[in-house]
């Protein structure tokens, strides 16, 4: 059986060899630490003083390693995880630098939870596209939950008269004087084709109503679907990242008083 | 899953001719900032001789910590599946370690802040890491124009009405 007492001290600098620290420059250190992400780069975490204060800073590496993997992890949901991890390990984001006051005697602790947090937020990429569309409707909601006043929106709204059951609901409703805007969220091809049909059937039924159909990933659906729905839809957008333009036409267009398209 | 590429594969596409567009230097100025993300970014599409897809992505980090970039080469296949086949990057200030050979017990698989270019092997896809993990460090390059052009030279990359080699590199500027 080993012996603990010989065991311990080989334990503990075994473990105190994993972390090293370098200066370079002034107020400036290079901390080295076996955590790394899955290429086998290792983390960048340096010791950096600034305005009399001591930080942990990776001065914008980690985000720019994770573009490497081509996810985007600005999306919605997966920038949720990410604010969730910085918001739990005290880490500050500034232009994609991500970084962490030093709390006097706990340089230790700080140092942990830091890379803890780097590491919860680099495995935002390893979030799959499967689940990224699961919660694209979500994400979709909160959007326009941010884009159009409460008392100017329904959601999941359908026709009580016409179509008590719901079968043509509409993912947002806009009421608008006597054209009300239908709102669709895309996130694959059987919603595609929902929505066409929705929108043929309330043409059929003569009511006049304008559209607007945001997709999750436009390339993704089929052409054909793309282009019945084309057929019938008012305005489109490719994809929830375009938020600025989708923001600018809910602000200018859906909302203004006398919209028309 | 994604299949995996041979070693021989990854040789025949990096040897394959990858004609660069007349617009190459505007669109691998990574100052075109894409406002997505967060460090500069640029990138371009090039389809090979052969008719395979490649992608030239920059990305440079260099404002906030100087020589941190990463000129990467991208093999798009016929499924979609993509395939980093080589990373040039700059001085990150945090070391490498290659798996794959620290798995075998292998010596010097650990180094700090060098210049060095990630490779795409078949033995890192086949134990299930990054295709490319195993890094070298490199003296072809000490800034991200260099690591561009060490692509292009090594990598049968032809400029516009050149033969591969005779560019000249100035990021932004389309005079062809």
């Amino acid at each position: 059986m080993m012996n603990e007492s010989l065991l311990l001290p080989d334990f503990r600098r075994a473990i105190c060899n994993e972390i090293d620290i370098e200066q370079e420059g002034r107020d400036r250190y290079i901390v080295y630490t076996p955590f790394m992400f899955d290429d086998g780069d290792h983390f960048v975490v340096l010791l950096k003083k600034s305005d009399g204060a001591w930080y942990f800073t990776d001065e914008g590496h980690t985000f720019m390693h994770m573009g490497y993997s081509g996810v985007d992890f600005t999306s919605s949901s997966r920038w949720r995880v990410i604010e969730s991890a910085l918001q739990n390990h005290r880490i500050e984001h500034s232009d994609g630098e991500l970084r962490m006051r030093l709390v006097d005697d706990h340089a230790g602790d700080c140092l942990f939870s830091y890379i803890q947090g780097l590491s919860r937020i680099t495995n935002v990429t390893q979030i799959t596209r499967e689940f990224v569309a699961a919660t694209f409707m979500d994400d979709l909601r909160e959007l326009l939950g941010t884009l159009i006043p409460e008392n100017r929106r329904t959601f999941n709204w359908f026709d009580p008269v016409r179509d008590a059951e719901g079968n043509y609901t509409i993912d947002c409703m806009v009421p608008n004087e006597d054209r009300p805007w239908f709102i669709f969220g895309i996130g694959n091809d059987d919603k595609c084709q929902y929505a066409t049909v929705c929108c043929l059937h309330f043409e059929t039924l003569g009511v006049p109503f304008q559209s607007v159909a945001i997709f999750r990933d436009q390339p993704s659906i089929s052409r054909k679907n793309v282009a019945r729905l084309t057929d019938v839809v008012g305005k489109q957008f490719s994809s929830l990242h375009d938020t600025d333009r989708i923001r600018d036409y809910f602000g200018h267009v859906v909302l203004s008083k006398t919209s028309r398209t | 899953m994604r299949p995996v590429l041979s070693d021989a594969q990854i040789d025949l596409l990096l040897q394959e001719r990858k004609p660069l567009p007349s617009d190459w230097r505007t669109k691998l100025d990574p100052r075109m900032r894409d406002s997505n993300s967060e460090s500069d970014h640029a990138k371009l599409h090039i389809q090979g001789a052969a008719g395979n897809r490649f992608r030239i992505h920059i990305r440079d980090n260099s404002k906030k910590t100087p020589l941190d970039f990463s000129v990467i080469l991208v093999f798009t296949d016929e499924g979609g599946n993509e395939y980093r086949l080589l990373r040039h990057n700059g001085l990150h200030p945090s070391e490498h370690t290659n798996k794959w050979e620290r798995d075998q017990g292998l010596e010097n698989v650990k180094f700090r802040k060098k210049f060095h270019i990630h490779h795409c092997t078949e033995r890192y896809q086949i134990a299930g890491y990054e295709e490319d993990g195993y890094v070298e460090p490199t003296a072809k390059f000490q800034s991200l124009e260099s690591a561009l052009v060490a692509l292009f030279d090594d990598h049968n990359f032809v400029y516009p009405g050149e033969r591969a080699g005779q560019g000249h590199l100035k990021l932004g500027t389309d005079d062809e």
